[in-house]
């Protein structure tokens, strides 16, 4: 048996390229609907849990798809807003906690999260370094966020500009890190969480300033009438909250027409679920309740169909592969004729001549399913984070 | 089939944003909330207390005898305030520190939301404009709602229907103390009622700016001043109070405190009666109750 072997052996180390390429397509085409189904399936098992985590949301009239997805993820362009007193409503309803979402903002691409405490409960996140959030202009890093920005406790992150042509608006908001979250494998990993308070701060509708009834600001006072003063524009508005100008931090207006994202209510049960669902169905236009779990699954439903039809597609590119492989080898097994009948020539049986023939068929096969199992492994371990790498960078 | 390949996109973008492991996993959090409910001044813990029994512990969030309009919370405070279970707050900006701290909305209980057309607007402080936002104020609202007891009602009712909805299982014992505090702050509103009538033609001076709420709920309308109990007005100040006097000679000076001895002198020495009427928002030995019951007992004693 070991002369079949070791006359295998040396066929394929004489015809390695031709086999390589037979390999290497075999392999391919065989993983390629698995890793798609694989992909598919996590991708949909992570949104579903995430969607049925919170199964509500309300935001303002718009996308319920866009608003779904932006509470979950932080990731839509400058959402449509929403009153605040509307979180207030919510609470009043007494079917739900209302958890306030204001998402319009970023550091360096990286959501910024206002929100309050409630929301790091109800998400089950864990403080790994720090503390929480406690006055306004704290920051709590999300753990990739603060190792992709390299930052750790005490120091600082920086708001964005919405527009670098915004050159009158609000300047950048400087936050201190007091903390860093546990992985918790999510999007939340990626953003930065503030108090719901610091975002109006960043979007200027609260500010601090020098104090302008003094000695020390009278260059910077244009006419002073009773009560108004009227002061210029070189009037020192903090880019940073501090001990120490804190109490001059103040908001203007009502604080129940302030902006907010979107209201995560966390319903106290299924009835409760069941009665603010209604409450707000009747309301649609003025705002818009959507049950998370619906929309993503309707997104999903698009992408298994679209997925089947992918699947369909490498199917058939597999049947030819399959096809032209098949006639490599019988090609392969005409070009070997000559061998053939030399071997029965020297006393080969028929048994030894078929299973030399054999291995070249079972090799290629075998060595295909060897790499395509590990593909296939390292696509359900690793598939998403490079997928990750691949569209982020 | 535009929509099909946004949606696939959106599942590409998302795909990449939402896996970071091979399992969705979470760790487990444990509810930050400790038994204890905090009230931001006397009246409003008295209140508590009367409605919560022995539910939960009732505290204010400072030791000390500090005037609570003017505390401002550091980080172990803030810290304590974002594990209470209810935060009961006066509302009408008396907790000028409630923009700068994260707390969940869901714990803040404004015991004056029901009270909102009764505010009394304080006189506009400075106005100023700058940079493209426009004139903006300062301003706010007098706060010592508790001094008119049909405000002071609702306030309680407030922090009740609060207690309530934290514990739905003591919803009945709850209902029972709210009737019995109810009609507490009812006998004190009477008792004020009444000693109102008595005092009408008098003239009224107050020592500080407190008591916007029990002149416009009893009809007491005086002059302000900003005295302190342990510091001698300047001769200006007195002066102000004789002018004012000058016309009319039967009057009474209302003090937040028990005034020092020299102050009570020269008010002798102007025979003019003095009363301390105490807001009782501190933290004192005396329960807030107990400290209107002697109000009204001082006010009795000075008309007679």
């Amino acid at each position: 048996m070991s002369d079949i072997f070791y006359l295998s052996l040396q066929y394929i180390r004489y015809h390695k390229k031709k086999l390589m390429v037979l390999t290497f397509a075999i392999t391919l085409v065989s993983w390629l609907p698995l890793a798609m189904q694989s992909i598919v399936e996590q991708t949909a098992e992570q949104l579903s849990a995430r969607a049925n985590s919170t199964p509500l949301v309300i935001g303002a009239p718009g996308s319920p798809l866009e608003l779904s997805l932006g509470s979950l993820y932080f990731r839509t362009k400058t959402p449509n807003s929403l009153p605040y007193a509307e979180l207030a409503k919510v609470a009043a309803s007494g079917y739900a906690q209302a958890i306030p979402l204001y998402y319009r903002f970023n550091a360096q691409g990286n959501p910024i999260v206002g929100t309050n405490i409630d929301y790091l409960v109800h998400r089950q996140l864990q403080i790994a370094k720090g503390r929480h959030v406690a006055v306004l202009g704290d920051a709590v890093l999300g753990a990739d966020v603060a190792k992709k920005m390299a930052l750790g406790v005490g120091d600082y992150v920086i708001s964005s500009p919405e527009s670098v042509f915004d050159i009158a608006g609000v300047y950048p908001l400087k936050m201190k890190v007091v903390g860093i979250l546990q992985p918790a494998f999510s999007p939340d990993d990626q953003a930065i969480f503030v108090d719901i308070k610091t975002t109006w701060v960043i979007q200027g509708l609260g500010h601090g300033h020098q104090e302008l009834n003094n000695k020390a600001s009278m260059a910077q006072i244009l006419k002073k009438d009773g009560d108004n003063i009227v002061a210029n524009a070189s009037v020192n508005q903090y880019n940073q909250i501090t001990a120490e100008n804190a109490d001059s931090f103040h908001f203007h207006g009502d604080n129940n027409q302030r902006p907010i994202s979107a209201i995560i209510p966390v319903p106290f049960d299924k009835k409760s679920q069941a009665l603010l669902l209604g409450k707000y169905l009747e309301e649609q236009g003025r705002v818009q309740i959507v049950r998370s779990p619906k929309v993503v699954n309707e997104l999903l439903d698009t992408v298994f169909t679209v997925r089947d039809y992918i699947v369909v597609g490498i199917a058939m590119v597999g049947i030819a592969t399959a096809i032209v492989a098949a006639l490599v080898f019988f090609l392969s097994l005409r070009l070997r004729k000559g061998e053939r009948f030399t071997l029965a020539r020297i006393g080969a049986s028929k048994i030894q001549i078929f299973l030399l023939m054999a291995i070249e068929v079972i090799s290629v096969l075998f060595v295909s399913a060897f790499f395509s199992s590990l593909l296939i492994l390292a696509t359900e371990s690793y598939g998403i984070q490079l997928l990750q790498k691949f569209l982020l960078t | 089939m535009k929509d099909n390949v946004k949606k696939i996109l959106l599942l590409l973008a998302f795909s990449a944003i939402t896996a970071c492991g091979p399992a969705v996993k979470v760790e487990q959090a444990s509810s930050p909330a400790a038994n204890e409910i905090i009230a931001v001044n006397s009246p409003l813990a008295y209140f508590t207390r009367q409605l919560a029994a022995d539910l939960v512990a009732v505290n204010l969030p400072f030791k000390n005898d500090i005037d609570p309009s003017q505390w401002q919370p550091k980080l172990d405070d803030i810290i304590r305030l974002q594990q209470a279970q209810l935060i009961v707050l006066n509302g009408a900006g008396y907790s000028s520190w409630l923009d700068k701290v994260a707390l969940a909305s869901a714990k803040l209980i404004d015991t004056n939301a029901n009270n909102k057309a009764q505010l009394i607007a304080l006189p506009k402080q400075s106005t100023h404009s700058h940079g493209p936002e426009g004139e903006h104020s300062h301003s706010g609202y007098a706060f010592t709602t508790w001094m008119d007891m049909t405000l002071a009602k609702r306030q309680a009712t407030a922090i009740s229907d609060a207690l309530i909805k934290t514990y739905p299982d003591h919803r009945i014992e709850i209902l029972d103390r709210t009737t019995i505090l109810l009609a507490q702050l009812s006998q004190l509103d009477a008792d004020y009622n009444k000693l109102a009538k008595r005092l009408e033609g008098k003239t009224l001076f107050y020592s500080h700016p407190v008591y916007q709420y029990f002149q416009q709920g009893y009809n007491l309308a005086g002059y302000s001043f900003h005295w302190e109990p342990n510091e001698m007005p300047d001769e200006e100040q007195w002066q102000t109070l004789s002018r004012l006097r000058k016309n009319n000679s039967d009057a009474l000076f209302i003090w937040e405190d028990q005034p020092n001895a020299q102050i009570s002198k020269r008010m002798n020495d102007l025979d003019l009666d003095l009363v301390v009427i105490k807001p009782a928002a501190n933290r004192d030995e005396l329960n807030w109750f107990t400290e209107q019951q002697l109000n009204i007992e001082r006010l009795i004693a000075v008309l007679n």
